[in-house]
């Protein structure tokens, strides 16, 4: 008998394997290829993927560039207006700097997230749309870009969810596309 | 006993330390070194 | 009376023989198994009370915690139940798969004291620190993320109960040095190849965790100015997820182990099931990534093959043991002419009356359809970023590790006690009813909690989420999920506490144990057939209903993510 809990006997290397066995074995290994080349293939060719260029900086500097995009952004009664093609959303405890941004839609925007302090998550939500969401980790000491196009006109909303401290749950924004 | 020695296989599948360290060093190289390379090839802002 | 509890009817050699499994067990090995299941079940019970508070906050109709105490008892939550009833389980299922399967002394004994000793004050140690968290520090979840800072108490304690992991570890590494020094050729049985393996995937875990943890007290006591967030996540993970690997590889092994002792199972191929537990050694730690998909820094070549485990080279070794282990059940009972010759009828005649095996039945259905399903799909780098910290992930991992790993560690632990510390279950009608109740009830509640995540987006980690200040913006219309997660999950506890009734009931109270298994283990001993000879088809038909279900959920997923904004580059 085959027990688990004893050492086989002989050259078990040989023994012969059930066709079923067999079988589920050749359909599991197409499954990891499929699950691996969709994967790649969406990177290279799919318009939805959580990467961008990343640079290190410093607190002070972050700072000291997202405040230069709120000075040069227009204010409308809805939100800022970037002034060109950048947009900058920045975490701190509990609230998005940056937010409520108003953008066009079908225009290809280039996000740059950072934090002034902690972790943070910016979830992003389309207004009274089911799964219609993604979710990025923002991190002090980074500035990640990422383009980003709008296809929908409407209300999208952020929530912070990554526990950035006991006041979390009230970090709430606001991206709306006209 | 007149049974012939397992086939390398089998000897590879029973050296659980060689296993164990060959994983141990490729975790470290595919996780941990690839990322460290990574982060710090993470430039600074321009 | 605890000191009676430890002890058995040792000869003087300091061996008994197991009258049901044959097995040679030496005190040395068994006392300390015995000390680190107790203590296991005393966190399950922690854990329990703070999972009851926490789902009644996250059921917001009733919102029983404030912020502050929400994240407390989340805090005690994790640690009492992912690391210490785990942890303590896993040293435990070592000592059982190592000495006690070889029929071997575990050599340095001491160390086995020591180390849980280590762990038992360490573990004490971050209950308090997180029971008197108080600004400016915060509360640590599981993840501390720096840096936003916790008790400097609370990463000592990690970093000191890492290290008594590793003291209590050392001697199962002891025993199998010795057993390949003193019988080279022998091949070590599956349970404890088993059991290496998970004990090789912890070594990755812990030592990954004394790099973050050690860096970071320094940090947060001011030693260390500056702790990168980035780097904190890379290694972080190592430990945080590595140690749900172990759990995973503990899991499995206890699946070969207990579908043997109490339905009939045997190994159907041992080159292939071996196999499947190399790639896990290889593997499985790489999984780590997964939860860095949704983070700056890091590449997409590093994030695409490292969440990949090497091509879904884990994801293959899952799949093997998902038809092995079912397969090893069928074909042995079909051997033992059990259940006839139906596609089903192996399954349907299995002793799903004894908490042992439907434990273990349920572990294994539920941990791949809740659990398995769910991870792969989100370990995907871009299908992640619809469920990175939503209550989706919480959702996933109840059903890997509150269904699966529980509902199998409580099953090991029914026979624990009747093998180990010959008692016999008292409450003979709850005993067989609480496998399935918690099986239903925790399913559901992790159903719900996927939902919430994957439909409204419903945030992890927050416990007001159906009104905002300042804005009409909320997830109120998770309200009714929350609501179904909050009773399941009342009903999951109820089936715990039962557990913990019988369980400690058994061990006060019990007769002394009726010795045997439902289904003899010399029965079958030798047939006309090798196992593997027996059809497996209904095995087939089952993870093939299994892969089909998954292929649904990847298709949708798909779907779903196209459907969003274009963002990356």
């Amino acid at each position: 008998m085959s027990s688990p809990v004893r050492s086989p006997e002989g050259v078990w290397w040989n023994r012969s394997v059930n066709p079923h066995e067999r079988r589920w074995l050749s359909i599991s290994l197409l499954t990891c290829l499929i699950l691996f080349s969709w994967m790649v293939g969406w990177r290279m060719l799919g318009a939805q993927n959580p990467m961008g260029p990343t640079y290190r900086i410093e607190p002070e500097a972050w700072q000291a560039k997202v405040e230069a995009y709120i000075e040069a952004a227009e204010s409308s009664d809805r939100g800022i207006v970037p002034p060109g093609d950048d947009v900058y959303i920045s975490g701190r405890q509990w609230l998005w700097t940056g937010l409520p941004v108003v953008l066009e839609v079908g225009k290809e925007y280039t996000f740059h997230f950072g934090s002034f302090d902690v972790q943070h998550g910016f979830g992003l939500h389309r207004r009274d749309e089911l799964i219609e969401q993604f979710n990025l980790q923002v991190l002090p000491g980074y500035e990640w870009t990422m383009p980003m196009t709008f296809k929908h006109p409407g209300v999208y909303d952020v929530q912070c969810n990554e526990f950035c401290g006991v006041g979390h749950r009230v970090m709430h924004g606001q991206i709306i596309v006209e | 006993m007149d049974e012939s020695p397992p086939p390398w296989p089998q000897r590879l599948f029973n050296s659980v330390w060689v296993l164990a360290l060959a994983a141990m060093l490729y975790f470290f190289l595919s996780y941990v070194l690839w990322g460290l390379i990574d982060l710090a090839n993470t430039g600074p802002a321009g | 009376m605890a000191i009676g509890l430890l002890e058995n009817d040792y000869g003087a050699d300091g061996f008994r023989t197991c009258r049901v499994t044959g097995l040679r067990i030496h005190r040395s090995a068994e006392v300390p198994v015995k000390m680190f299941g107790l203590t296991a079940v005393v966190a399950l019970i922690i854990g329990g009370i703070a999972a009851l508070l926490v789902a009644l906050t996250r059921w917001e109709a009733v919102g029983i915690l404030g912020a502050a105490d929400f994240y407390k008892f989340l805090s005690l939550h994790a640690w009492n139940l992912l690391i210490f009833w785990m942890v303590f389980m896993e040293i435990a299922i070592l000592y059982v798969g190592g000495p006690i399967v070889l029929g071997r002394k575990l050599p340095a004994s001491w160390m086995a004291n020591t180390g849980w000793a280590v762990m038992l004050g360490s573990a004490l140690l971050i209950d308090y620190a997180i029971w008197t968290t108080a600004p400016p520090d915060n509360q640590p979840l599981l993840t501390s993320y720096a840096p936003l800072q916790a008790s400097p108490l609370f990463y000592l304690g990690a970093i000191v109960f890492i290290l008594g992991a590793v003291i209590a570890a050392l001697p199962f590494f002891f025993c199998i040095w010795q057993q390949k020094r003193e019988e080279p050729d022998k091949t070590l049985p599956l349970v404890t190849f088993g059991a290496f393996i998970t004990g090789i995937i912890a070594v990755e875990a812990l030592v990954g965790g004394l790099v973050t943890y050690v860096p970071t007290y320094l940090w947060r006591i001011g030693v260390v100015a500056h702790i990168d967030a980035a780097w904190y996540r890379h290694m972080f993970w190592i430990i945080g997820h590595g140690s749900q690997q172990i759990n995973l590889a503990a899991m499995i092994t206890v699946w070969y182990f207990m579908t043997w002792l109490t339905a009939g199972a045997e190994v159907v191929s041992e080159k292939i099931s071996r196999g499947a537990f190399i790639l896990y050694l290889f593997f499985i730690n790489m999984g780590a990534a997964h939860h860095l998909m949704a983070d700056p820094v890091l590449s997409s070549g590093w994030k695409m093959w490292n969440t990949s485990y090497a091509v879904y080279g884990a994801v293959l070794a899952s799949l093997i043991h998902a038809f092995a282990i079912p397969a090893g059940l069928e074909a042995g009972r079909r051997k033992r002419g059990l259940g006839g010759d139906t596609w089903f009828g192996w399954l349907r005649t299995a002793p799903w009356h004894d908490p042992g095996f439907s434990a273990t039945a349920w572990s294994i259905i539920l941990f791949g359809f809740l659990g398995g399903i769910t991870g792969v799909l989100m370990g995907q780098m871009q299908l992640n970023t619809l469920r990175h910290n939503t209550l989706a992930v919480p959702g996933h991992f109840h059903g890997t590790v509150a269904v699966g790993t529980t509902l199998a560690f409580m099953g090991l632990l029914y026979y624990v006690i009747r093998l180990f510390f010959n008692k016999e279950w008292v409450l003979d009608w709850f005993a067989r009813l609480q496998p399935h109740l918690y099986a239903l009830a925790m399913s559901i509640a992790a159903m719900a909690m996927m939902e919430a995540g994957i439909v409204y987006g419903a945030p992890r980690r927050d416990p007001v989420t159906m009104s905002i200040p300042g804005t009409d913006f909320s997830f109120a219309a998770a309200g009714p999920m929350y609501a179904i997660m909050g009773v399941a999950a009342v009903l999951a506890v109820a089936a715990g506490v039962i557990f913990i009734l019988v369980a400690v009931g058994s061990l006060l109270f019990g007769k002394p144990a009726r010795m045997r298994v439902p289904v003899p283990l010399s029965l079958g001993a030798s047939g006309d057939r090798p196992v593997h000879d027996h059809s497996m088809r209904g095995t087939f038909a089952m993870v093939g209903f299994f892969l089909a279900v998954m292929a649904l959920f990847y298709g949708l997923d798909w779907m779903w993510l196209s459907r969003l904004w274009e963002f990356g580059g």
